[in-house]
């Protein structure tokens, strides 16, 4: 590639960094340019997103219809998974996927509520609410 | 305390801390392509059952870590890396490290590290960047994506730090100890090793997912997603594909560090010349 090709698409990191890339100069050496963004890499990021919105989407229903717990919604708000959540509340995976019943969160205590809240960076009565900050 | 360091950007975390850390210490000849060889950072791998962000996993380069151990290890330069289980001890060690003059890399998560746009904040825990100072209660930081130096409070360093899911950094910090000069020699060396680890990891691991028979075999499964997984998912998929090489420092500038028309490079453009 050489270094006037190099992609100025301007993108969400374009904003705040530009990335370098390597590109060749005028006598076909190699040397780095300053990129500001690419749409094929953009277009990727927002397919992402999207699918992201959807499954947000999709819990948030579920939540509705006392098919799951509202920690679901937080957790796909958040974009972890059961590893990562029970990674940063402490619990083990068989209990988050335990909390994540309706029944069952129902029951659980003030402090392992606050727990969770916590992690989500969100307060107990939002999970209630379902408010997304 | 400031330690005195020059900010470089480069196309891959990896890479760029480790040019940085060993421009530190003296090592003036280190470049990022030159790291990148020496580290044989050069790999591919598609695991189909493995899923990361609810997508097929794919690896563009080795593990993280490995091109900063191995490029140390050829240049004969001794590396000190410590995890930790207490964020306390973590945070006094990282401050002894700075005291003593000594610039860290990091270990990190990206979804909490607070200079990133929210696009691109994911859990992924194997970014890496520069601690290289503190001043009025915030550290300064060196992250090779950023154009310029940015600065974290303690707790946010302390959550990025701390990140968990796969891969979690527990804290980690490594930096390299200076020793003897590095020759022109130990370089070239450096380099042969290199190509032929690299060629290995391309051309020998048996199986179809790794190396160039990963490649073709990814080609081959690319095709039929469309038929298999359904127009939207296999566009997400894709997605995923395109993500992992060009974003989220798997890939990136790799490719386009690595794989030049040799016609327009000539070996002494990298190579220190020399006996």
């Amino acid at each position: 590639m050489k270094k006037e090709e190099v992609p100025q698409d301007l993108g969400s990191l374009g904003k705040i960094t530009k990335e370098l890339c390597y590109a060749t100069d005028d006598s076909g050496k190699y040397t780095t340019e300053l990129s500001q963004g690419w749409e094929v890499k953009a277009g990727a990021l927002d397919v992402a997103w999207q699918d992201i919105e959807e499954r947000i989407a999709a819990a948030r229903e579920k939540v509705l219809r006392q098919e799951a717990s509202p920690l679901l919604y937080f957790m796909e708000l958040k974009l972890m998974d059961i590893g990562v959540l029970a990674g940063y509340t402490g619990f083990w995976k068989w209990q988050v996927r335990r909390h994540l019943r309706p029944g069952v969160f129902k029951k659980l205590s003030a402090r392992k509520l606050r727990r969770y809240a916590e992690v989500f960076d969100v307060s107990v009565n939002d999970f209630y609410t379902l408010t997304r900050t | 305390m400031k330690i005195d360091f020059a900010h470089i950007q480069a196309a891959h975390c990896e890479n760029g801390v480790t040019v940085s850390l060993l421009k530190n210490i003296g090592v003036e000849k280190i470049t990022e392509p030159l790291a990148f060889g020496i580290g044989s950072g050069l790999f591919f791998v598609y695991i189909p059952l493995l899923k990361v962000n609810n997508g097929p996993a794919f690896a563009f380069r080795t593990m993280p870590g490995l091109i900063f151990k191995r490029t140390c290890h050829a240049l004969g330069i001794a590396v000190r890396r410590k995890k930790f289980r207490s964020k306390k001890k973590a945070r006094e060690f990282l401050e002894e490290c700075l005291d003593s003059g000594h610039v860290v890399g990091c270990q990190v998560g990206v979804y909490y590290l607070p200079y990133f746009p929210k696009e691109y904040r994911f859990h992924f825990n194997a970014h890496n960047l520069i601690v290289f100072g503190k001043e009025e209660g915030r550290y300064l930081i060196s992250d090779p994506i950023m154009e310029k130096p940015e600065t974290m409070s303690d707790y946010e360093l302390e959550r990025v730090r701390f990140a968990r899911g796969v891969l979690s950094p527990r804290g980690q910090v490594y930096y390299p100890v200076a020793g003897r000069p590095i020759s022109d020699g130990m370089i070239q060396k450096g380099i042969k090793n290199g190509i032929t680890r690299n060629i290995r990891d391309m051309l020998h691991i048996p199986g179809p997912i790794a190396g160039v028979k990963g490649i073709r075999y990814t080609g081959q499964r690319i095709k039929k997603w469309r038929d298999s997984l359904g127009v939207k998912k296999a566009g997400l998929y894709l997605a995923q594909l395109v993500r992992m090489q060009e974003e989220i420092g798997t890939g990136g500038g790799e490719g386009s560090v690595i794989f030049m028309p040799p016609s327009c490079r000539k070996p002494t453009d990298i190579i220190p010349t020399g006996s």
